[in-house]
């Protein structure tokens, strides 16, 4: 392909910082919020209600995890519709194949 | 709070660290989270890949537009990699470990005194518009050693994947860092949801020391660009010598 840096489709890179600060910072707000809770209620480690928050906060906590975990597919998706909309098809086409091998490990994972 | 406090600093320095060098900063932290924190080691492996995750997604909101990933060539290198990856899974079983150990030392070795002999000619600047990545055949090789590696010995390989793309493919290496970050994430987030299904991944450590790598990774993108290129280049020679030397000595 021998395409040299600076050469992707216009506006590809600025979208994707875009996506990766939007995503990273909802990920890193929930996850916050998550050790905030739990830290709050830490150490009361008894009774129903305190077992519901922990539960809570882990939750909130993974939740962010997982957001923060498909960044990466999402970037590469990003630049899979520009060099779609560019025609730049065999970057397309390797843009897919790396979607669908994380695809296929979310499965395999999940 | 100690182990928290210890969490957090161990994850500045890892974030920190694999910004500047292309790493996800794995390296670094199993076996700081196993040797100093005592945790399991599938539980380090699992807060691990978030980090290299954070670490990635830290250089990738804050990097200048000069200062980005070769997208392209990531996605082509990343391709063999996770090839290698599945090879090196598979071969894995069949092959002992002292043998992986020397295999690994041989490689990091190897890349390092490549470095250094192309270091050896004229200054470079450390961004540049202007390149065409060459020896496809050898980079498209040495990414699937890379993989292999990965998938040998359960290390992210940025620590080859940059030499590769620097020494071997002629990228400027601070678009072999910043691309070799892009792809770390990737590769990463292949592994993580193994990790999170099985439940290796522990809420609490994994958001303070991930939180604390998306800061450091931050800072070190940041600094990144005030940097000179030799001073990387040396940080990189020297991080691969200790790393082979290290796994050179868990093969005797």
């Amino acid at each position: 392909m021998a395409d040299g840096h600076g050469r992707d489709p216009a506006g590809m890179d600025a979208m994707m910082r875009r996506v990766s600060r939007l995503l990273s910072g909802f990920a890193l707000a929930l996850m916050a919020l998550g050790l905030a809770l739990a830290i709050a209620h830490g150490n009361a480690a008894s009774g129903p209600l305190s077992l519901g928050l922990t539960l809570r906060s882990h939750r909130l906590m993974l939740f962010g995890v997982g957001t923060l975990a498909v960044l990466p597919g999402v970037r590469v998706l990003v630049a899979m519709s520009y060099y779609t909309a560019a025609r730049r098809l065999a970057e397309a086409l390797v843009a897919l194949v790396v979607v669908l091998e994380l695809i296929a490990s979310m499965i395999t994972g999940g | 709070m100690t182990l928290l406090l210890g969490l957090f600093a161990s994850g500045l320095a890892a974030g920190a660290l694999g910004a500047l060098l292309g790493l996800g900063g794995g390296i670094f932290l199993v076996p700081m989270l196993t040797l100093v924190f005592g945790l399991p080691v599938r539980v380090a492996v699992g807060t691990s890949l978030v980090c290299v995750i954070a670490t990635s997604a830290g250089v990738a909101a804050l990097a200048s537009e000069e200062g980005g990933a070769d997208v392209p060539l990531a996605l082509r290198l990343e391709i063999a990699t996770a090839a290698g990856a599945v090879l090196g899974g598979v071969v894995s079983a069949f092959i002992p470990a002292r043998i992986l150990s020397f295999v690994f030392a041989a490689v990091v070795f190897g890349t390092a005194g490549y470095t250094l002999y192309k270091a050896a000619g004229p200054g470079e600047a450390m961004y540049r518009r202007d390149y065409t990545p060459k020896r496809w055949g050898l980079g498209y090789s040495v990414a699937s050693l890379a993989g292999m590696v990965s998938g040998l010995l359960g290390v992210g390989g940025g620590f080859i994947k940059v030499p590769t793309m620097y020494a071997i493919m002629g990228v400027p290496l601070g678009v072999a860092t910043a691309t070799s970050n892009f792809m770390v994430g990737i590769t990463a987030a292949a592994s993580v949801f193994v990790y999170l299904g099985r439940g290796d991944v522990r809420p609490v450590i994994t958001v303070v020391t991930a939180g604390a790598v998306f800061i450091g990774a931050a800072a070190g993108t940041l600094l990144q660009g005030r940097l000179k290129v030799s001073w990387l280049r040396w940080g990189l020679v020297l991080l691969m010598f200790g790393i082979g030397a290290q796994m050179l000595l868990k093969g005797f």
